[in-house]
């Protein structure tokens, strides 16, 4: 499958998408768009062409891509015949004399300026106003090589958004331009509008596939190739459409060869008609002297020799050959050399919304678990005990890890538990004395249960001679805490705690 | 040029965000699990941070340390010289039975600090500096790694950072960073690469390609926004519905569709957006041939008709040496503007007679949807992809928009084009028509979602 088709596929689909307003959602058909490659673009395309070909899409494009083509030929040939027709410009008597200045000025001028428009509109850049009098007077496709630079739609892109990849890099910067693009070649990009609107409708909208073929053909540099293509391809039917009448009336007709102009002066017109013979000489064909140019002027009354009628013959075709049709050969070489340059790098515009929603469809982040879990979870949830007494009055009182105000009178105040100096110094104190009723240790629900704490609040069960109470409190850092976060964390308390083998009954939850 | 992974650790206390802040690094809430319960991150995940020609960054979720303490008190009782490289103590510590039992959790974490080039130590700076954070300054500042101290959820009130930045330059941490996984602030994450550009010289290029793609991400991630709101801007505003249910529900559902995909251009969730529905009056319209938008508008596209017309023309002309002596160019320009006169003002003046109206939404409300859409793209790009809680949608939005009048005035434009809405499903639904004014659209809505950063 080409470049130009994978494109025009996504970009059908996205269309048909776009529409809709949301994406087609296949789990299977993701699954392998996914597989398909590395890059949003690669991932795109697979899943495009695998949505088309379910609904049928593929063909419908490829019927669209040969309607275009069939109608081109059409328009081909049209103009050849228009081409074959330019010796109607000829006398129809045979023996009658050609004018040979109306013959070349129509035969090459109008190729010749339009050319020269189309080279000053595809390098000058800068000068709209030459262009847009250009892209009007010629009616052609000009590719603006420093726009087709410059605006490429996005970088080829990676797995990131916009990242560029090493050919695309220095162009693209951090420009991101609006789509809507200056469309070269006015008339041109009007005919292509309007083919949308001729056969291609159908009942609901215009069809997707008309659509994308005309958005890639005015809104992409490649596209913009390929109608200045085919604007050298028509006129290389037209020149060619020439060439055969002329050699055709030449062959088959005998005709006089004169020259004679209104305006413009005899040595003018010798000397246009020398120059022009002298390029053409070099290619080894005999083409008339100056003598015999001189000759040839109208109202010269010497009958032309069939030699010299040969000659100016011969050097017609060659002139129409080599100021016409060469010219526009090697323009068309070079178009079509850039649009396969161009196409190489045809990348889809990943700011089209359609583009936008499958982002996180197709580029989901591929972690990868570099080392498991094997062990049971650690902290397994355990709801609070609903019967918990209250802990005795005049117990002795510790806060853990923050400041917390005691909710029952203290017989004693131990500290803060916050390092291993402060929990050692309490430990050593619990261990001392075996007086108090029982030993609170106090805990805010924003502190965060810990193996740490278990093992703290495990060697405080052990060593206290009384009841160990775990009294949770609120904390006004706490208050924003949804009640699903809150319940969360006082079951995780207890399960520490009952871990840490306090008795459930003295774990005792926020009032 | 070389394929070249970084791989950072993203380590820490259990419960102090560092599943968070790998989200929010990556710019993605896909990856790992996010809660406020401890050890919620159980084994070590790595995701790799692309950043093209083999450039990339390795970052690596790791469980939480839940013991520093008595891990540290292990690991010095491991310690057979006090001049003993830590790494070589760390190793020891992972052949001990103890990192296969008691402290596995641990272990893991400890296991990649050693593979890794460079380690991300997360903090919850709203917690006080207690003992067990401190030996964890200590265990990694042993180590001998380049580190950086990453401080979260700073914009927190309770966050004390001083304190913090003083403990971590006491154990001689000295790269300390304000990064809160929460509430995005793009500075704090430029200074968070340019701290590991500045301890791991090697991360240089790729600290320049991550910051420069990022801020392209951004510039994207906009310009999409822009679309997507100006795509349901003309959509709900050229849309003309039989009664006001049918109008309501239709553009209620274009606009839940663009949250959704708001939400999706910014790597959120559906999760991540409450929305809150808004009154939606709707407004009789009816076609006007003589108001003066609607004669420069005419007058515009027969002018541009004629000139189309003219300009096929002339390329006949052309084609026949101009011996047609520019007839074909008058018939082609008569030709394009006898048709648009047909097509536009004749549907125009048959509505107009006929006394047909509709009912649209109002201008007001329309701009009202274009505030609500930019602040929630306001919204996403200062949300950090570890919130758990919603957005809200705004019912009342008073502060206009920059460029309101041009939008109001393009919106106008829009109410004159049912042909243009998508919703309408007209046979006449013409993209390329609607392309000019939708491209307009884009840029007042891109310079709006801007203007507040």
């Amino acid at each position: 499958m080409t470049v130009l088709n994978q494109y025009l596929q996504a970009e059908v689909w996205r269309l048909v998408e776009e529409t809709q307003g949301t994406p087609h959602r296949d789990l299977t058909i993701e699954m392998a768009a996914r597989n398909a490659g590395n890059t949003f673009q690669e991932r795109v395309h697979a899943r495009a062409v695998r949505f088309l070909a379910i609904n049928g899409g593929a063909v419908s494009l490829a019927r669209v891509g040969a309607r275009l083509r069939t109608a081109f030929s059409a328009v081909c040939v049209l103009i050849f015949v228009v081409g074959l027709s330019i010796t109607r410009l000829f006398p129809g008597e045979d023996g009658a004399a050609v004018n040979l200045v109306a013959v070349l000025g129509a035969l090459i001028l109008p190729n010749m300026l339009s050319l020269l428009l189309w080279i000053l509109a595809s390098f000058v850049g800068g000068f709209s106003a030459i262009i847009k009098l250009a892209k009007l007077g010629t009616g052609m496709i000009p590719t603006d090589f420093r726009e087709a630079t410059s605006r490429l739609p996005v970088p080829k892109s990676g797995t990131n958004w916009g990242q560029a990849s090493t050919s695309t890099k220095s162009r693209t910067a951090t420009k991101y331009t609006i789509p809507i693009r200056w469309a070269p070649g006015w008339l041109g990009a009007q005919c292509a509008h309007a083919l949308q609107h001729l056969p291609l409708r159908s009942a609901f909208a215009i069809p997707a596939e008309a659509q994308a073929w005309t958005e890639y053909l005015l809104r992409t540099a490649s596209g913009r190739a390929r109608l200045a293509c085919l604007t050298h391809g028509l006129w290389l039917a037209l020149l060619l459409g020439s060439l055969s009448g002329c050699w055709s009336w030449f062959a088959f007709k005998q005709v006089d060869f004169r020259w004679g102009s209104t305006v413009l002066a005899e040595s003018t017109v010798e000397i246009v008609l020398t120059r022009l013979a002298e390029p053409i000489r070099l290619l080894g064909i005999t083409v008339p002297s100056a003598e015999e140019v001189a000759r040839s002027r109208f109202g010269q009354v010497s009958p032309m020799p069939a030699s010299t009628r040969r000659q100016w013959g011969y050097f017609l075709l060659a002139a129409l050959m080599l100021y016409a049709l060469l010219p526009r050969a090697l323009a068309a070489g070079f178009t079509w050399i850039r649009l396969r340059a161009l196409e190489q790098h045809l990348a889809l515009d990943e700011t089209q919304p359609g583009y936008a929603r499958l982002r996180s469809l197709l580029m989901a982040a591929p972690s990868a678990i570099v080392d498991p879990d094997t062990a049971p979870p650690a902290l397994a949830s355990h709801a609070p005990y609903r019967t918990s007494p209250a802990p005795p009055v005049a117990a002795a009182w510790l806060a853990v890890e923050r400041e917390s105000l005691p909710i029952i009178a203290p017989l004693e105040y131990l500290g803060v538990v916050t390092d291993r100096q402060t929990q050692g110094h309490i430990l050593d104190i619990v261990r001392a004395n075996h007086h108090w009723p029982a030993l609170v240790a106090q805990v805010t629900l924003i502190t965060t249960p810990d193996r740490g704490l278990e093992r703290f609040l495990a060697t405080l069960a052990s060593v206290a001679q009384c009841p160990l109470f775990l009294q949770l409190v609120d904390a006004p850092e706490a208050s924003d805490w949804s009640p699903k976060d809150r319940a969360q964390r006082i079951e995780d308390w207890t399960a520490l705690a009952i871990n840490a083998g306090l008795t459930p009954a003295f774990i005792l939850p926020p009032a | 040029m070389e394929p070249h992974k970084l791989k950072l650790a993203v380590v820490g206390h259990t419960n102090v965000g560092k599943t968070s802040l790998l989200r929010t690094l990556i710019h993605s809430t896909s990856f790992g699990t996010v809660s406020n319960r401890p050890a919620t991150t159980r084994h070590a995940e790595a995701i790799p941070l692309d950043l093209g020609e083999g450039l990339s960054f390795e970052l690596i979720d790791t469980p939480g340390f839940e013991d520093s303490s008595g891990l540290l008190d292990l690991i010095l009782s491991l310690q057979h010289d006090a001049r003993e490289p830590g790494a070589e103590i760390l190793q020891r510590f992972l052949e001990n039975p103890a990192a296969d039992g008691e402290f596995a959790q641990e272990a893991k974490a400890i296991r990649q600090m050693l593979l890794c080039d460079l380690m991300l130590l997360v903090i919850d700076a709203r917690e006080p500096v207690l003992g067990k954070y401190v030996d964890e300054f200590r265990l990694l500042g042993r180590l001998g790694k380049p580190c950086v101290v990453v401080l979260n959820f700073t914009a927190k009130a309770s966050a004390d950072t001083v304190r913090w930045r003083a403990a971590a330059q006491q154990a001689g941490l000295y790269n300390v960073t304000a990064f809160d996984t929460v509430v995005f602030d793009r500075h704090d994450e430029q200074c968070l690469w340019q701290q590991i550009e500045l301890l791991l010289p090697s991360a240089a290029e790729h600290c320049q390609r991550l910051l420069a793609l990022r801020a392209r991400t951004l510039q994207t991630q906009r310009m999409v926004g822009g679309k997507l709101i100006a795509h349901m801007l003309l959509d709900c505003a050229a849309l003309r519905g039989p009664t006001q249910h049918d109008l309501e529900t239709r553009v209620r559902e274009v606009e839940a569709a663009l949250h959704t995909d708001l939400l999706r251009v910014y790597e959120f969730s559906e999760d991540d957006y409450a929305a809150r529905e808004i009154a939606l009056p709707g407004t009789l319209w009816s076609s006007n041939p003589f108001a003066p938008e609607v004669l420069e508008e005419f007058g515009l596209s027969l002018g541009f008709s004629a000139v189309k017309g003219a300009a096929v023309g002339a390329t006949v002309d052309a084609f026949t040496a101009f011996h047609s002596l520019g007839i074909a160019t008058l018939i082609g320009a008569g030709i394009g503007a006898g048709l648009d006169a047909a097509t536009r003002l004749g549907k125009v003046l048959r509505e107009h007679l006929g006394g047909v109206a509709y009912l649209q939404i109002e201008l007001g409300v329309a701009v009202l949807l274009a505030r609500r859409a930019v602040v929630l793209v306001r919204d996403l790009e200062h949300r950090g992809h570890a919130a758990v809680s919603a957005i809200t949608a705004r019912a009342a939005l008073a502060t206009p928009l920059i460029n309101e009048a041009t939008l109001t005035r393009l919106l106008e434009k829009c109410q004159r084009h049912p042909a243009w809405s998508r919703l309408a499903q007209l046979p006449t639904y013409d993209r390329e028509a609607s392309a000019k004014t939708l491209a307009a659209l884009t840029q007042v809505v891109v310079a709006a979602c801007a203007a507040d950063s």
